[in-house]
């Protein structure tokens, strides 16, 4: 939502989730893709829980059909027809409903797309805003998407009306291995850094080749800004070292942290990712 | 401060926030301290995600607390819940939304008479346009002297016709609700539809001279049955006069709020679907109950309606509140 600091603090925009103290909550709205995905499942999963129930509605009436005779118990009789006219009626119209409220603004489907209905506030959506949004789905299969698509936080009409918005919930995957950074050169800014982090994250993807190239050129950044954070032979021949991962964990102290231990580093390889290609000397 | 600092300074922060957070999650009531701990960790969470988004945006840093930030708020914002419950709904809360939205009910009540009065016209003109409603077949039963309603409840069994009315005018109620969404176009069609067809179906008996038998069918349920129908499509106009017109206020708002008493109306409405149509099925169609009986209970039923909807001991009457200039109703909650 918002792509640099400067439009984050712009006033302007009417659009931007501000939380305490009137702070950016930067939330990302989930798009067409992820919520057509998470509809499709929620269907598939509706359609197989009605025939379920339906099958086991049928399955009940041929057990009782020797034992309740209509003339005799028409109660019960009456009754259990009257249940393959109602209970698919409630599963229908209470799924969404049901599932949004009692998960946290997650039905199975959004579940699996990562994806969570919020409040307009990035809170919990209250009960009579989900019950809003889900009373409109109808209508939304016919103008959703359109609505969606020109909308900047892909809201259909349901989540206009009940000022809801449905967003991404990220993974763990940066707090399950936390990168920290001992020392940095000073004239490093946040895009360094993150170009370090994201190859250390990625290394394990890429191709071995393009790891030590980018490594090599890193550190041959680091040797035109900080020097002395290098030793030899780095800090004389950057672009030939053999292990530039190597030589950048040393010179920036860079250490995995896993959370939950008090903050401090794990071991090496302690969270089970191969550390980015790197040569073991 | 650098990125190295600031990382160094502030992790034992996020990650005893994170733990808290899960903590109270696992818990159905966490304690009043533990929560009030939590949102003070979130708070300087929430800034450090501000610090982060300005000075280190694209770190991992700022990716782990933007998912902090967003985690908390989550947790700790929750929207208000409906202030009212069970009879206070029923007292205060669906009259008064009622009578704030009276103008769009208006609406779809005219809407509704102009084409039952049309439709019984053209059809005392025309009996083909009731013929084209209720069938050949019911034609003929008319012929000889039968309702074509006889044969919904007098060849199924009670419970039925009646789940199957029930499910039936909840579904026309909440598509006449739903289709105010589509610019009221939806709730205007269904209100037609239904004034056209009530204006035809009489129409169609006076011409068979069966306006008696279909009177005495519709005598208990069809004033309330229709009522709600033109009230459920008229709570559908109050969403669409949100979306149509926002005037000088944030459409967003405007919006919401035209949701909020949609909503109220239709609760407001559908219990009675469910109470109309035993009367359809145990009542309306039987002999054996006098029609004057019908007609009161059909009246009853209606007054009791129209009673609770338009009750004018209700807090924020219209003396107070007119269609349009409604008080903002209150919005978010504190954080924490």
């Amino acid at each position: 939502m918002t792509d640099s600091p400067v439009q984050a603090l712009d006033p302007g925009r009417d659009d931007e989730i501000r939380g305490l103290d009137n702070i950016a909550l930067d939330l990302q709205p989930a798009g067409i893709g992820s919520r057509i995905l998470a509809g499709l499942l929620d269907y598939l999963l509706l359609f197989l829980i009605l025939s379920v129930v339906i099958g086991a509605l049928v399955l009940l009436g041929v057990a009782l059909a020797p034992v309740v005779d209509p003339g005799r118990d028409p109660v019960i009789f009456t009754v259990l027809l009257a249940f393959f006219i109602i209970i698919p009626f409630l599963v229908n119209w209470g799924y969404f409903i049901f599932l949004e409220i009692t998960g946290n603004g997650q039905t199975p489907g959004k579940k699996q797309a990562k994806i969570r209905v919020v409040g307009r506030l990035g809170g919990t959506a209250s009960t009579r805003s989900i019950v809003i949004r889900n009373l409109l789905r109808d209508v939304d299969l016919i103008i959703g998407v359109p609505l969606m698509a020109t909308d900047g936080r892909c809201r259909r009409l349901g989540d206009r009306l009940a000022g809801t918005l449905v967003v991404h919930e990220e993974a763990k995957r940066d707090a399950m291995a936390e990168r920290r950074m001992g020392r940095m050169p000073a004239s490093w800014g946040a895009s360094e850094v993150a170009v370090v982090e994201a190859l250390f994250e990625r290394a394990g993807e890429l191709e071995r080749e393009h790891v030590q190239r980018l490594g090599r050129r890193l550190v041959a950044l680091l040797q035109r800004d900080a020097p002395e954070l290098l030793e030899e032979p780095a800090r004389s021949r950057p672009e030939v070292d053999p292990n530039p991962l190597r030589t950048l964990r040393q010179a920036l102290q860079l250490e995995v942290v896993q959370p939950g231990v008090d903050g401090s580093p794990a071991e090496e390889g302690a969270t089970g990712e191969n550390p980015a290609g790197e040569d073991r000397a | 401060m650098d990125y190295a600092a600031f990382q160094r300074l502030r992790q034992p922060v996020w990650e005893g926030f994170e733990q808290a957070l899960e903590s109270a999650r696992r818990q159905s009531r966490p304690s009043h301290q533990e929560v009030e701990a939590l949102a003070m960790s979130y708070r300087q969470v929430l800034h450090d995600h501000a610090l982060a988004t300005s000075r280190y945006p694209g770190t991992g840093a700022a990716r782990r607390l933007r998912r902090l930030a967003a985690a908390g708020t989550h947790y700790l914002h929750r929207e208000p819940p409906a202030k009212s419950s069970g009879g206070s709904f029923f007292l205060y809360t669906f009259p008064n939304a009622v009578w704030r939205r009276s103008r769009a009910l208006g609406i779809a009540l005219g809407v509704f008479v102009l084409l039952a009065v049309f439709g019984l016209a053209v059809t005392i003109y025309r009996p083909g346009l009731g013929v084209a409603f209720v069938g050949t077949e019911a034609v003929e039963g008319m012929r000889h002297g039968r309702l074509w309603t006889e044969s919904l409840t007098t060849t199924t069994p009670p419970a039925i016709s009646s789940s199957f009315i029930a499910t039936n005018n909840l579904s026309v109620a909440l598509t006449a609700w739903a289709g105010g969404a589509l610019a009221g176009i939806g709730s205007l069609f269904i209100l037609a539809l239904n004034g056209l067809m009530l204006g035809s179906v009489i129409g169609i008996t006076l011409h068979y001279s069966m306006d008696a038998a279909l009177f005495e069918f519709i005598a208990a349920h069809g004033p309330l049955e229709l009522t709600i129908i033109i009230v459920s499509a008229g709570a559908g106009l109050v969403l669409a006069h949100g979306l149509v017109t926002a005037q000088d206020r944030p459409r967003g708002e405007v919006l919401r709020e035209s949701a909020r008493d949609a909503l109220v109306i239709l609760a407001g409405c559908l219990p009675w679907l469910v109470l109309l149509a035993l009367v359809e099925v145990f009542v309306s169609p039987d002999p054996q109950v006098p029609v004057v009986f019908k007609l009161a209970l059909g009246l009853a039923l209606e007054a009791a309606f129209l009673g609770l909807a338009f009750n004018p001991l209700a807090t924020g009457s219209p003396t107070s509140t007119g269609p349009g200039i409604e008080a903002p109703h209150p919005t978010g909650s504190p954080h924490g």
